[in-house]
């Protein structure tokens, strides 16, 4: 192994690379065939040119430099630090250099044991490998107080228990590069420990170079195992890949969309997300592109074929503090979406019901009550249309609905509500005793809240997730006899109940807080029992909702409306005042404390 | 010495600066000659920029990329305003291209600090975290072999280095205290 000091002074006889005030970090001197892996390069962490001070740690400049000059070859890149001041000591003054506490190092004792020690960091042969942009990202994330990206959430649920026994989700991500051991150092570092990788080399060495072809990904974090892409890809919650896995990175040509779509990364991603005709591996699952390409026209293109995001690798050798700083927090607020922020729960729903609108359409399953030649298409669509519908708004145009004013965060998620509430209208063919049906019931009103302006603005995403899986639940439900109602829509035997939905039942008396009133009824029905996580997200929305509420009016609505009536003037079968049904003991005092109280699995409004 | 320039927006009427803030400015051309500007493509390349938060309302002086103003590329951005940087951050996320943030209420105390050596460069050099005595001390080490041993050079380069590990943890040690 040859050895080359970088200093500002001759340490060997010969082959140095001696720095100058002059010298030209942009050239530096090394020959092509220092780039064979065989030379190690020993850098004084306290190199300084160009009026650099001392305590610049210039050594790591002229690393990044080194970097750059080896960017088709990282893993002949072989570099040892030294200084009188231990790694973590310098680190700690230059938070942006924490590479150095990453790379082989000796510290100087001035005792004549530095060849030794120099040669014992040798034969480690720890050369963890970076690249530009890698090393700019874990700079980032130093500079940044070393907050790691979160990928475990802890819902709602979890958060009251007490720690000890709070559970955490993990979120899994699907890391696919070619240039994959110039990232896994990185992420373990700036990722929270614990998170699960899996990291996926793209081999572009196999077969035919420049073809894109699955079968040339390989799985570094369990290499013994064969797997296929799929396999590896469909319990995953985040796919994190480049976009040049064959080609050569970045150039200055600008591609038309006919060229990105030959691309690999592109080719990559429709295997995974699928395409017209083809299903693909997961259709939902959320997609980032992480690139050096930053031309905005590229992302417009995936934008529109469906990729969720694009992160930009910062390969520049000489990046600004600041830049690295915010381009690490971009990152990390672009991931935390789809691991631990609230958001990701979405992303995870998106994902489990394009899965079962998929297992709906397949031909496998058995016909079910819905299905017939002609209502299973309509059907399909209503359920893609709002699917659709549900993804565009996760990725809104948050601002600019600030902007003009507009009530989207609102007015979308009914708008799914109110279209996927058109299965209604089919004409199924349920006998007599389906009117009386308490989960179509629950069905008809959530989507008659949906429609009237008086109610419309207390929806949310979290309705519209709520009443999907409903729906899910009643179609999934399936029974070979078609036209007659499964056991969902089967009148049971127990006490009748009535839901109440109008003031009276007239139509042209509703309440405003009618939403809060129908989860409220199903909740507290014998028929919840079967869709839990609807529960938990209906409990929920019910304590978000009752906050929302002119206690005033709250207490007028459900204390003094009218019971509804049939034809004869007669209280119909089975209702129940609200008072009693959805609420215990209330006090007719807009000023007392209002909250909700869980009694055998049934919740109530209270106040005290 | 550093150049710096401050950049704030101008009342439209009275083609003047906030009244709050004349007095300060006023001070600062006397006293410093540090420019106060509304427009920073009309300034000479800066080494720290003092920027105001109400400059932000207006897109088109954004100047927090400096890749897009060659002019200021490699200058110290300090925002300096009236609202908690927090209240700032909700607004626009720009706020975390700076380097400071200083409330307006605090901002005489933290230029009398910077100023208090009339803006000699030590002063300006302890903001951009530069630290003259750790300066004095690495200086022992340059163009010297790491091979030395206990020879008499070896021995001046081991207590030059325990004099520079005890500052460096003391300085470390002052630095983490909030």
């Amino acid at each position: 192994m040859q050895r080359v000091f970088i200093s500002n002074t001759a340490v060997q006889e010969s082959g140095d690379i001696k720095i100058d005030g002059f010298f030209d970090i942009a050239n530096l001197p090394i020959e092509k065939e220092q780039k064979d892996g065989n030379t190690i390069f020993v850098i004084d962490v306290h190199c300084t040119f160009n009026q650099l001070k001392l305590q610049e740690q210039g050594g790591v400049i002229i690393y990044r430099h080194l970097l750059n000059q080896f960017k088709d070859c990282q893993d002949k890149l072989k570099v040892v630090f030294y200084s009188p001041i231990s790694k973590e000591h310098l680190a700690a003054l230059r938070p942006e250099n924490y590479v150095l506490t990453l790379l082989p190092f000796v510290q100087c004792e001035y005792d004549g044991n530095f060849a030794k020690a120099l040669q014992e960091e040798i034969d480690k042969n720890a050369f963890v490998q970076f690249n530009n942009a890698s090393e700019n990202l874990l700079s980032g994330w130093s500079l940044n107080q070393k907050q790691y990206v979160e990928t475990y959430f802890l819902s709602d649920e979890e958060s009251e228990k007490p720690k000890n026994e709070q559970t955490p989700v993990a979120r899994s991500i699907a890391v696919i590069d070619d240039q994959l051991n110039e990232w896994t150092t990185t992420f373990k570092n700036i990722f929270e420990p614990k998170t699960k990788f899996r990291f996926l080399l793209y081999n572009n060495s196999k077969g035919t170079k420049g073809n894109f072809d699955k079968t040339k990904i390989e799985n570094l974090t369990d290499p013994k195992t064969a797997y296929t892409l799929t396999d590896q890809i469909k319990d995953i919650d985040l796919v994190l890949s480049d976009f040049y896995l064959e080609e050569p990175h970045e150039s200055n040509n600008w591609m038309s969309s006919e060229e990105l779509s030959t691309k690999s990364g592109f080719q990559l991603f429709e295997t995974i997300k699928g395409k017209k005709g083809e299903r693909g591996i997961s259709k939902g699952i959320p997609y980032v592109m992480h690139t050096s390409s930053n031309k905005i026209q590229y992302l417009k293109f995936l934008d529109s074929n469906g990729v969720d995001n694009w992160l930009i690798k910062d390969t520049r050798p000489d990046t600004p503090i600041q830049q690295k700083r915010e381009n690490y927090f971009a990152f990390k607020k672009e991931i935390e979406k789809y691991t631990s922020l609230e958001s990701s729960e979405l992303y995870v729903s998106l994902r489990k019901i394009w899965k079962q609108i998929e297992l709906l359409e397949s031909p496998s399953v058995p016909v079910s009550w819905w299905d017939s030649n002609t209502k299973k298409p309509s059907i399909i669509n209503l359920l893609k249309n709002s699917w659709m519908a549900l993804r565009a708004y996760v990725n809104k145009e948050e601002y600019f609905a600030t902007n003009i004013g507009s009530n989207d965060k609102n007015f979308t998620p009914t708008a799914i509500n109110s279209n996927l509430g058109k299965i209604l209208e089919m004409d199924f063919k349920f006998g007599n005793t389906f009117d009386s049906n308490y989960f179509f019931h629950f069905l008809t009103q959530v989507r008659n809240a949906s429609s009237h302006y008086i109610d419309y603005n207390f929806f949310g995403v979290a309705d519209s997730l709520i009443y999907f899986e409903s729906w899910l639940h009643a179609l999934g439900n399936t029974n070979r006899h078609q036209n007659t109602p499964n056991k969902i829509f089967k009148t049971s035997n127990f006490t009748k109940e009535f839901m109440i939905q109008d003031n009276g039942g007239g139509t042209d008396e509703t309440f405003i807080y009618r939403l809060l009133y129908v989860y409220l009824q199903y909740y507290n029905s014998v028929y919840s029992k079967e869709t839990h996580l609807t529960k938990i997200r209906i409990k929920k929305r019910v304590g978000e909702l009752l906050k929302l509420t002119d206690k005033k009016i709250l207490l007028d609505e459900i204390l003094n409306h009218n019971m509804p009536t049939d034809k004869s003037g007669r209280v119909k079968d089975g209702a129940v005042h609200l008072s009693e049904a959805i609420a215990k003991d209330l006090k007719n005092d807009p000023s007392l404390y209002f909250d909700l109280i869980e009694e055998k699995d049934k919740l109530f409004i209270i106040n005290e | 010495m550093k150049k710096i320039i401050f950049i704030d927006t101008q009342n439209e009427k009275s083609n003047s600066f906030h009244l709050d803030r004349q007095d300060f400015y006023s001070k600062l051309n006397k006293e410093y000659k540090i420019p106060v500007v509304e427009n920073i493509a009309t300034t000479n390349k800066a080494d720290i920029v003092f920027v105001h938060q109400s400059f932000y309302s207006d897109s088109n002086l954004m100047i927090s990329s400096s890749e897009r103003n060659p002019i200021v590329k490699d200058a110290i951005f300090v925002f300096y305003g009236n609202n908690s940087q927090e209240k700032i951050e909700i607004t626009t996320d720009e706020v975390s291209y700076f380097n400071f943030y200083v409330l307006e209420q605090n901002f005489k105390a933290f230029i009398n600090e910077l100023t208090s050596n009339d803006l000699q460069d030590n002063s300006w050099n302890a903001l951009l975290g530069f630290d003259h005595v750790l300066e004095e001390l690495l200086k022992a080490f340059v163009e010297t072999s790491p091979y030395e041993t206990n020879n008499k050079q070896g021995k001046i380069l081991k207590e030059a280095k325990a004099e520079l590990l005890t500052y460096v943890e003391d300085y470390l040690k002052k630095q983490s205290k909030p």
